[in-house]
């Protein structure tokens, strides 16, 4: 049995409607193993994002988490403490987003704001911390380091902002990144692109990588597993040749026939 | 021959420099040709900024091109008065990408299907009348009736798109622009949107112009497609021979990315001069040369 | 989709959050007091704003009297005044005995037409003559100064509403078309903006005030004042609204409009301004203190409403000399009217971005 990196287990996030409340995600258990990239695919609403928030408990006000554990590293996420988990974020699981102009605040250079988190993070000093940057930079495929560094967030197309951001998320070398619908905005041929970074970061840093998306052909071409969502419950799960070879669940079968 | 689209260019200038000293240009659209004919969907596809949306949106005349003219059925669009063109536009309507951004949210269904009613004179009909064309065009696109007091914001974004659509209908023109109209749709309802577009196709005798940066949805609506690059289409051709042999390295990046989500490496190279015409390679394959 | 929902406006959501706030609606009653008392003013005043009675120069708030003299409890009354001179020469006033003049609901007095139409001499309060009631002190002439507030809320109040509405119009079109044109249009409206915006406020006021003819009468001056204030109040507006309509008109809706034909006015009056309401609806709270201090201030240094027409500037000017109001506090009552009005603005305005600001509302819309 391989180890897993982290475990949820029946994981239920509610919202308040008025009076009532309403589980966006019922009862969600997925665990994913060390360096594996894991796909969660559903439709819009699936409550997918939702749980990926739920990991680094960054969930928007009116979200509860009402019941379940997601266990990292043996330790339950759920009853750490606001300092602690500021710690997990930045350290040991970085996150991705959709839009990755807003991930950046448009006033700082890129480069100071990816050195940013190695100074919260890390104790390298300011030369090294640099050297560093850089070095993330490059290896998330950017040309010219020391110009991107120096640039600021609009300047960058909207394909090297998403390498940016993916850049910092792995800067403090964490073991776990989500990727929340991370080329859903980005032309195909970025796309593609991207998917191969994620690949060659999955292989070179031993990173296990939650890909957060509606579409199954990037799944099927960059996980080893899928977990299929809709309505706020995993209905399949399994590596991604025997799903997409003989899917079990009508709502895969759907997902498949329309890409 | 539905519409023709002549020598169209169209640059942007852009102002650098503290005091805006340096001007620099960038040509969205350069020299384009493009026909489409009557029933004969055409894909236009491309990465973003390579002056797709440009395009359409001088074809609409939202935007006035540089140079170069846009015949409708036989008619120059880009010169003339502007009764001609409400005619033109009455039988060209375009569907937005965003579905969240195309419905201004503070009008209910009813005024937004409202709007899409821009009569001439002499063309005044009834507000049954044109409440029994809605609910035709709802039909037609499967909504309900119900929704006409309703918010945008109410609706998902399938929803909308349908919306959308409907509302570009309602003139029942001859000519739909679709400007990725289904890439911020999640597969599944990308797939019942592409359904409804085939259905409607038959059923109003529409033609598309549907602008993409996604190959394999283009494949599904259009018979023909033209890969634009730069400012500059490089390649049009059936879409069958785009999918089965491409001749443009930048068509070939596209289509690896798109259907294997691989990157090659084919647009690096790739240089313009003014020389270049789409030739004819056989069997109406064209490629810039 | 439930189908008992009933769909909500943008506004109606707005509205009913604003409900909820406490501070909010006591600000907007307030208001609404104020406005109701305005548009009633010759009802509610128990003289009109020029009454004067000589003999009761700076005469103190009355005493209203429910015991008579022989102890037993009475309907309530107030007495009339005689004065003498004290050491300073200030009056002081003595209450004559054996004078009562009754209080009443709705006293006959002076002769006046509700809303212009109605010819009546009741007010809703009122004591019998030769005596008078002051219930918040009287000025040098004697005159009620509670009358003369309210008379004073009418010109105070409304030249806020109609200097707003003409600016805001002004403000809302020119901004609009600048933004939704762009280019040389937008070059020229707005240099013409920064134009205005540069000349130090009270200073164009006072230019322009001096512009007026003398031979004005008191309606044509409040008129003048009017549209001076709206004058100088447009500009700022302009830019903003501005500003926000470049954003628009690249709206796809603004896009989808124009494809269906819709003529340009028509997308501004329909696409772009409706966009600006939340931004313009706290504006234009925020900014109705300004046109009442513009007001005061104008009529404070004697250049607004003339005497005897009462608006709370005006009254005010009475009070700038500090020996008056040590003596005669209550010549204060305008300042604390223009101050209370002035924060139930600020106070409505504030709520209303509160509640039409999506953004802090909460919303979450799906996962």
């Amino acid at each position: 049995m391989v180890p897993k990196i982290i475990k949820i287990q029946n994981l239920i996030v509610s919202v308040k409607q008025g009076e009532q409340s309403k589980n966006i995600v019922d009862k969600v258990s997925l665990s994913i193993a060390e360096n594996s990239i894991v796909g969660l695919v559903g439709g819009s609403g699936s409550g997918k994002t939702t749980i990926g928030l739920s990991i680094i408990r960054l969930l928007a006000a009116a979200l509860k988490i009402d019941g379940g554990e997601i266990l990292f590293e043996g330790y339950n996420l759920l009853t750490y403490s606001g300092s602690k988990m500021r710690e997990i974020r930045g350290k040991k699981i970085g996150m991705v987003f959709q839009e990755p102009l807003y991930a950046f605040n448009p006033v700082f250079r890129v480069g100071e704001q990816i050195n940013e988190v190695l100074r919260f993070h890390t104790r390298l000093d300011v030369n090294k911390r640099k050297a560093k940057v850089l070095e993330l930079i490059d290896m998330v495929g950017l040309p010219y380091p020391d110009k991107i560094y120096e640039n600021y967030p609009h300047q960058l197309s909207g394909g090297m902002r998403q390498r940016a951001m993916i850049a910092q998320a792995i800067a403090t070398e964490p073991k776990l990144l989500i990727a929340d619908e991370p080329t859903s905005n980005l032309d195909v041929t970025v796309q593609a692109k991207i998917i191969e970074l994620f690949q060659d970061l999955n292989k070179k840093l031993n990173l296990s990588i939650l890909l957060i998306t509606h579409d199954l052909g990037v799944v099927s071409h960059l996980c080893d597993s899928i977990a299929v969502m809709t309505n706020g419950k995993i209905v399949e799960t399994g590596k991604t040749d025997e799903v997409m070879r003989s899917p079990k669940d009508k709502y895969t079968e759907a997902l498949l026939s329309c890409s | 021959m539905l519409l023709e689209i002549k020598n169209i260019k169209k640059s942007f200038y852009q102002k650098t420099g503290v005091f805006g000293e340096n001007r620099s240009c960038v040509k969205a659209v350069d020299n384009v040709d493009l026909v489409i004919n009557q029933g004969e969907n055409i894909g236009l596809v491309g990465e973003s900024g390579c002056g797709k949306t440009t395009l359409a949106r001088i074809v609409l005349r939202l935007l006035k091109s540089d140079s170069g003219s846009i015949l409708f059925n036989g008619v120059d669009i880009t010169k003339g008065s502007s009764a001609k063109l409400k005619h033109a536009r009455r039988n060209m309507q375009m569907v937005f990408q965003d579905p969240y951004s195309s419905l201004d949210p503070r009008f209910t269904i009813e005024n937004i299907m409202e709007e899409g009613f821009t009569l001439g004179k002499g063309e005044w009909c009834s507000k049954s009348t044109r409440r029994e064309r809605i609910f035709e065009t709802f039909a037609a696109v499967n909504l309900n009736r119900d929704i006409l007091e309703r918010y945008p914001h109410e609706f998902s974004g399938g929803e909308r798109q349908r919306i959308a659509i409907a509302r570009s209908l309602v003139l029942n023109p001859k000519l739909l622009i679709l400007d990725e109209a289904v890439s911020s749709l999640d597969v599944i309802i990308q797939k019942q949107i592409v359904d409804l577009l085939a259905d409607l196709r038959k059923r109003y005798d529409l033609t598309y112009l549907f602008i993409s940066h996604n190959l394999k949805v283009v494949q599904k609506i259009c018979q023909k497609i033209a890969v634009m690059y730069k400012g500059k289409i490089v390649e049009l051709a059936s879409a069958d021979d785009i999918f089965k042999d491409p001749l443009h390295p930048y068509t070939k990046e596209l289509l690896a990315a798109s259907v294997e989500y691989r990157s090659v490496k084919g647009s690096a190279k790739i240089e313009f001069n003014d020389e270049m015409r789409l030739v004819d390679m056989g069997r109406n394959h064209f490629l810039l040369k | 989709m439930n189908k008992q929902f009933k769909s909500k406006s943008q506004f109606a959501l707005a509205l009913s959050e604003f409900k909820r706030s406490r501070r909010g609606i006591v600000c907007l009653a307030i208001l609404g007091i104020l406005y109701f008392g305005a548009i009633f003013a010759d009802f509610i005043a128990p003289y009109t704003y020029d009454s004067e009675a000589r003999d009761y120069s700076y005469a103190s708030l009355s005493k209203v009297h429910f015991v008579d003299e022989n102890g037993r409890f009475s309907w309530p009354f107030v007495r009339e005044l005689s004065f003498n001179f004290d050491e300073y020469h200030k009056r002081t006033y003595v209450e004559k005995d054996n004078t009562k003049c009754y209080f009443h609901l709705f006293n006959k007095g002076d002769a006046y037409k509700l809303l212009g139409l109605l010819k009546t001499d009741r007010h809703l309060f009122g004591v019998d003559s030769p005596g008078r009631l002051y219930i918040m002190g009287a000025d040098v002439r004697g005159r009620d100064i509670f009358s003369r507030l309210i008379y004073g809320a009418r010109i105070s109040l409304s030249i806020g509403l109609i200097g707003v509405s003409i600016s805001f119009t002004l403000g809302l079109l020119i901004g609009g078309v600048a933004g939704y044109y762009g280019g040389k249009i937008d070059n020229i409206i707005m240099r013409l903006c920064e134009m205005f915006m540069m000349v130090p406020g009270f200073y164009l006021m006072l230019a322009l005030r001096s512009a007026v003819p003398d031979s004005f009468n008191s309606f044509q001056v409040y008129l003048a004042i009017v549209v001076i204030l709206s004058f100088i109040g447009w500009a700022s507006l302009a830019r903003i609204i501005r500003g926000m309509s470049i954003t628009l008109r690249e709206r796809e809706y603004v896009l989808a409009a124009k494809a269906a034909g819709v003529s340009d006015l028509k997308i501004i009056i329909r696409h772009i301004l409706p966009h600006t309401v939340s931004y313009s609806i706290v504006a234009i709270m925020l900014s109705i203190p300004g046109y009442i201090l513009g007001e005061a201030a104008l009529s404070l240094i004697g250049l607004g409403i003339q005497d005897p027409i009462a608006s709370w500037g005006n009254m005010l000017s009475d009070a700038m000399a500090i020996a008056h109001i040590q003596m005669h506090p209550w010549i204060l009552m305008p300042g604390f009217m223009i101050f209370l009005t002035v924060i139930c603005f600020n106070v409505v305005g504030d709520t209303l971005r509160d509640c039409l600001d999506p953004l802090l509302r909460g919303e979450v819309d799906g996962a």
